[in-house]
């Protein structure tokens, strides 16, 4: 069982969020080419190790954020915590 | 197991609870003689359920006076920070319209009135935390989830917005689940003792 920390509901059963996938940047629709457009729909890096990731907390506070996550250990690191439901730790 | 006596979740706080829970769950007082230490379960989907969405800084949110996560009374109504920017307003429909009317009006904000649209139970006893457990992933334990804590989870599978008062839960889920939820909970209720509250 993978546990989560969620910045809005603390650490919750992955079985309550939906994984997303990869989190890349965006790039701008105005100036991308084809090949950068395919590159940010399609291609994932898929690394043996940490990696940014979007998750949506479905059961939860059903809000999408990024953590960073080791594909091989399951560990998290530098979660983007604002404070959890009580406002007070992380 | 729940057995298939036909027995409805009579009658609820609201004035006329015109629609109700079509789930047959049958009561039971295993384990304790009167069922008095066990699980009390009843049906309130008929109380009006108002959710409001709006800036967590705004003025309608500071009327609220409840953070994310927590839930206060007003009155006959419960006024539960559901998510960080959303807030529930329940209780019986006069109740919460009194509620709603109270609310500053500056600034953007949604009301959709989810009545309809949502299950809600109420579960209570000694036991109600004890049978939650079973199928809730959550930590009942009141220092993680005190009396007037309000989350949303995986209960039995389905995606529920619970509010803790004391031993009491009110849990609700969308109507479509309501049915499987309500009899799930029996079923989690059975070693306990399961009365049918009115
Ligand atoms: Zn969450």
């Amino acid at each position: 069982m993978l546990i989560v920390p969620c910045p809005h509901c603390g650490p919750r059963n992955s079985s309550d969020l939906r994984y997303v996938g990869e989190s890349h940047s965006r790039p701008d629709p105005n100036s991308a080419t084809p090949e950068q457009w395919r590159d940010y729909l399609y291609m994932e890096e898929n690394p043996a190790g940490w990696l940014i990731e979007t998750w949506y907390c479905r059961s939860g506070c059903r809000r999408y954020f990024k953590l960073e996550r080791h594909t091989g250990s399951n560990e998290f690191r530098n979660p983007p915590i604002p404070g959890n439901k009580k406002g007070t730790k992380a | 197991m729940v057995k298939t006596t036909d027995l409805d979740l009579t009658s609820s706080t609201a004035a006329s609870p015109s629609f109700r829970s079509s789930a047959v769950v049958t009561p039971t007082t295993a384990g304790f003689a009167d069922g008095s230490d066990g699980v009390t379960m009843s049906d309130r989907a008929d109380l009006t359920k108002l959710t409001m969405r709006c800036d967590p800084a705004s003025a309608a949110a500071s009327w609220m006076a409840v953070s994310f996560g927590s839930a206060r009374s007003d009155g006959d109504v419960l006024i539960v920070g559901m998510r960080p920017d959303e807030f529930w307003l329940i209780g019986p429909a006069d109740g919460v319209e009194r509620a709603r009317a109270d609310v500053p009006t500056s600034g953007l904000r949604s009301e959709v009135d989810l009545t309809h649209g949502r299950a809600l139970v109420q579960v209570s006893g000694p036991r109600a935390t004890k049978m939650l457990e079973k199928v809730c992933g959550l930590d009942w334990s009141e220092n993680m989830t005190p009396p007037g804590s309000a989350v949303s989870a995986s209960v039995a599978k389905v995606s529920c917005d619970i509010v803790r008062a004391g031993d009491s839960y009110l849990i609700s889920c969308d109507r479509s689940f309501g049915q499987y939820l309500i009899e799930s909970l029996a079923d989690a209720a059975q070693e306990f003792g399961l009365t049918l509250g009115d």
